[in-house]
């Protein structure tokens, strides 16, 4: 329970208790006045807690605290994966970067990844770790995935009205999801309307700060938390038929672009990213089994995203190796199938030549 | 489905959409209402649908017969208060009373398989139990005429603003209302927008911020066996009893008020059920204010019917003691409660024996201190999970315990501020700053009302809590 807590609670209460009925009055009147108190006092409120430094305490957060922790411990050069619960479960930071230094690059891996993590909430917490680093990454790879570009909304599917979901939903969260499913980022029409009146919803508890003092934290007092979440037993039941033909199916659907949305907002970040220091930034996707969200990344990499380094899974020499019991479900690696795919990863980093610039 | 949660708002605007739709036309609006009951409470567990169907189908015809002067007037009345209670005995004290009898068979060294029953227990049972006893009493003894129609008695006793957790209404207010046709006013909106804000400040930006403050130390409410008592300091054991008699104050007025301004909304008026009790000098007092639903219900259906004070000094201790043992266990089925319930009834016959009817007599301030303490030890057992927690607790306050190393943030000595702001907005002056003239401008209140509902959503704990008395 926050000092703020108890003076707002405090305030709350003899206001709700002193106030007798109104006057008689029309419609219009009132209800304008009643915006306008409950607009102007959530300005007030967002403007005190962003100057005592409260914000939306997530999952999130503790991972950027853990990112500048690491950041600090050493001054090796940077680099950064960020994106959802593919790479929160693909990425070990400390084995991925024993793996690069084995093959002589000095760099320190940092994961930036959470559950339905939206382009926009990556970006936001990106920045975050930017600006409270030592030193920016000197790369930063953003994972490209057929469900975070075609479905911005994609939270609803794990949570709604949670702190997570709301916070997700800020302004610009809100005009790109907005935008994306404008575009028809959205499985059908009755899943957009769904997913439009969610936002709105969301947008409006983000707006109005709902939850943000009982609950907001200062980022200090967030304890850190390794983003990387190794598990070593399967949470669904595979068909090893189904596995195996998936992963031996490859993706030959030639070059994809990302929905304009997507391609826009992936435009704008690489600009963002090189003004505030990045060196590189480059492009990739941990392995599922669905071949055709495989060739989603494939194709992106051929198309949208050819003139910039790019790391899609649909290698043999990957997907061979993990058609066994190294899935924790269809689109999520087990620990065992994570060393898999960082040693491949890691020699793919070496090969493409984008590490070069760091050593 | 409760009060704080997203779905009830969704819900209770389509409720309020299409009852004010339907003006004018009184039985479809209380068709509505009905309906939109039976949706709010089979929201829980449908199967709790039928049980609140046995109460008002039983209630109904009992209340129709005992109302009729015919000699079998009597047997109605009994069959209609036994077959109410036997469902709460059932759903609510079935699993306690045999769990006891089992322990005790136990304790004395003897063998017996005595079945330990797991009844899920039927939210709001002992509220709407008790509002329909009253209404089959009332009937029987001609203050009220029996309603033939068992519609209106299902609404009365489902009613869902008040259906869960109180208050306690009675016929005699409720039923006239059904029939009045009221206009959807500005006023109307006021009132209702004032109570349920005033309740939700209460519940949802005091009681449920104080529940990080309780449930590491007394543990959560919901996970029986989860007090950790032993590991806190001293301190912080005594300033979560603290947190706790204000949060449950809070959470269970809280509640009342927000039952009070959404049957407003309706048009329906449900008379308010805490009058600031913490601000009571005396024990006595401290009654005439604290759930005021039930402590009526239990003077006029149980004090009163079991002699009052008409049959000596004696009789009028032992029927105090009789209700509030009653009292305490209609608030749970557990020892504990009724410790509270003893520790109650024990203070009001020593209050009666000391002051008699009339009032304090050792000063308002002494008084308040004296009586606001005991209310505080005595909300430890009402709150603990056993006996020997309570005993813990107790010697915390005493300063006889060794006490562990937890500590509560310093904030939780700010407890006693809010309840001091929700005393102080009681207090007529005060109330008299609300009837000035600017702060009654139209524009003025509802800007201010806006202004309070951003700081009440701002406080709004997003993981809704349930209310505390919805476990009774």
């Amino acid at each position: 329970m926050s000092l703020l807590l108890v003076v707002l609670a405090g305030l709350a209460l003899a206001g709700a208790g002193v106030l007798r009925l109104p006057h008689r009055a029309g419609r219009m009147g009132p209800a304008l006045a009643f915006l306008a108190g409950l607009i102007v006092t959530a300005l007030m409120i967002r403007s005190a807690t962003g100057a005592l430094g409260i914000g939306r305490a997530t999952d999130f957060d503790a991972i950027v605290n853990h990112a500048v922790e690491v950041a600090k411990e050493d001054d090796a050069p940077l680099i950064v994966f960020t994106g959802a619960s593919f790479s929160r479960n693909a990425i070990s930071e400390d084995r991925l970067t024993a793996l690069l230094r084995e093959r002589g690059y000095p760099y320190r891996v940092i994961n930036l990844s959470l559950e339905a993590a939206s382009l926009t909430e990556r970006q936001r917490h990106l920045d975050d770790f930017m600006r409270r680093s030592p030193r920016a990454p000197d790369i930063v790879f953003l994972e490209v995935a057929q469900v975070t570009d075609e479905r911005p909304a994609f939270i609803f599917e794990n949570s709604k009205f949670s702190m997570r979901a709301i916070d997700q939903f800020d302004l610009s969260g809100t005009l790109w999801s907005t935008r994306g499913m404008m575009e028809g980022a959205c499985a059908g029409t009755a899943a957009c309307l769904r997913d439009l009146a969610l936002t709105g919803i969301h947008a409006g508890l983000n707006l109005l700060n709902v939850g943000l003092v009982s609950q907001g934290k200062t980022l200090s007092a967030i304890p850190p938390m390794e983003a990387y979440d190794g598990n070593d037993t399967p949470r669904e039941e595979i068909d090893p038929l189904w596995r195996a033909d998936e992963l031996a199916t490859a993706a030959d659907d030639g070059p994809v672009d990302g929905m304009e949305w997507a391609r826009t907002f992936r435009a704008g970040q690489r600009i963002r990213l090189e003004q505030e220091g990045v060196r590189t930034v480059g492009y990739y996707f941990p392995p599922v089994i669905d071949a055709d969200s495989r060739a989603y990344a494939e194709g992106l990499c051929k198309g949208e995203l050819s003139a910039f380094t790019c790391i899609a899974p649909d290698d043999p020499s990957l997907l061979g190796p993990l058609d066994g019991n190294e899935w924790l479900d269809h689109e999520h690696l087990l620990d065992s199938g994570a060393r898999i795919y960082e040693a491949w990863l890691a020699d793919r980093l070496a090969a493409s030549g984008v590490l070069e610039g760091g050593t | 489905m409760i009060f704080t949660q997203p779905v009830f708002f969704i819900f209770l605007a389509i409720t309020f959409t299409l009852y004010w739709l339907l003006r004018g036309r009184r039985e479809a609006q209380l068709a509505v209402l009905l309906v939109a009951s039976a949706i709010f409470y089979g929201w829980w567990d449908w199967r709790f649908l039928a049980l609140i169907g046995i109460v008002i189908a039983l209630s109904w015809l009992s209340a129709l017969q005992a109302a009729k002067r015919t000699p079998s007037r009597r047997a109605w009345l009994v069959a209609g208060i036994a077959g109410n209670l036997a469902i709460l005995g059932i759903f609510k004290y079935a699993g306690f009373f045999s769990t006891s009898f089992a322990e005790l068979v136990s304790a004395l060294g003897l063998r017996a398989n005595v079945p330990v029953l797991n009844i899920l227990l039927p939210v709001g049972v002992s509220f709407y139990v008790f509002q329909a006893i009253s209404y089959i009493v009332d009937t029987a003894r001609g203050d009220l005429e029996a309603e033939p129609r068992l519609r209106r008695v299902a609404l009365y006793i489902a009613f869902f603003p008040q259906l869960v957790a109180g208050p306690i209404v009675r016929a005699a207010s409720f039923f006239p209302q059904m029939d009045h046709n009221k206009r959807l006013s500005g006023a109307l909106l006021a009132a209702g927008a004032r109570a349920f804000l005033l309740g939700f400040a209460y519940k949802a930006g005091i009681a449920d911020n104080l529940a990080p403050l309780v449930d590491p130390v007394f543990g959560d409410a919901l996970k029986p066996g989860d007090a950790h008592i032993a590991a806190w300091s001293n301190e912080a054991v005594i300033g979560a009893t603290l947190a706790f008699a204000a949060q449950i104050y809070f959470d269970f007025a809280g509640y009342s008020l927000m039952a009070i301004g959404v049957a407003r909304w309706f048009g329906f008026f449900i008379p308010k059920n805490f009058d600031h009790p913490y601000a009571s000098p005396d024990i006595a007092d401290f009654w005439h204010r604290w759930h005021i639903s039930l402590s009526s219900w239990l003077r006029d259906y149980l004090y009163i019917p079991l002699g009052g004070n008409r049959a000596g000094k004696f009789n009028t201790y032992r029927n105090l003691m009789l209700t509030m043992l009653l009292g305490g266990l209609w608030h749970g089925a557990a020892w504990t409660f009724v410790v509270w319930g003893a520790l109650h009834g024990l203070a009001l016959a020593v209050h009666r024996a000391f002051y008699g009817r009339n009032g304090h007599r050792i000063g308002y301030l002494p008084g308040l201190i004296l009586t606001q303490f005991f209310v505080l030890l005595a909300w430890v057992p009402f709150r603990a999970e056993s006996f020997g927690d309570t005993l813990d607790v107790w010697r915390a306050f005493a300063g006889l315990r060794a006490g562990g190393e937890g500590v509560l943030p310093w904030t939780v000595w700010l407890v006693p501020v809010l309840i001091l702001v929700d005393t102080l907005v009681g207090l007529p002056a005060v109330r008299r700053l609300g009837r000035m003239t600017a702060l009654r401008e139209p524009l003025v209140w509802w800007g201010a009302l806006g202004a309070l509902t951003a700081i009440l959503l701002a406080l709004y704990p997003l993981e809704a809590r349930p209310f505390v008395y919805f476990q009774f």
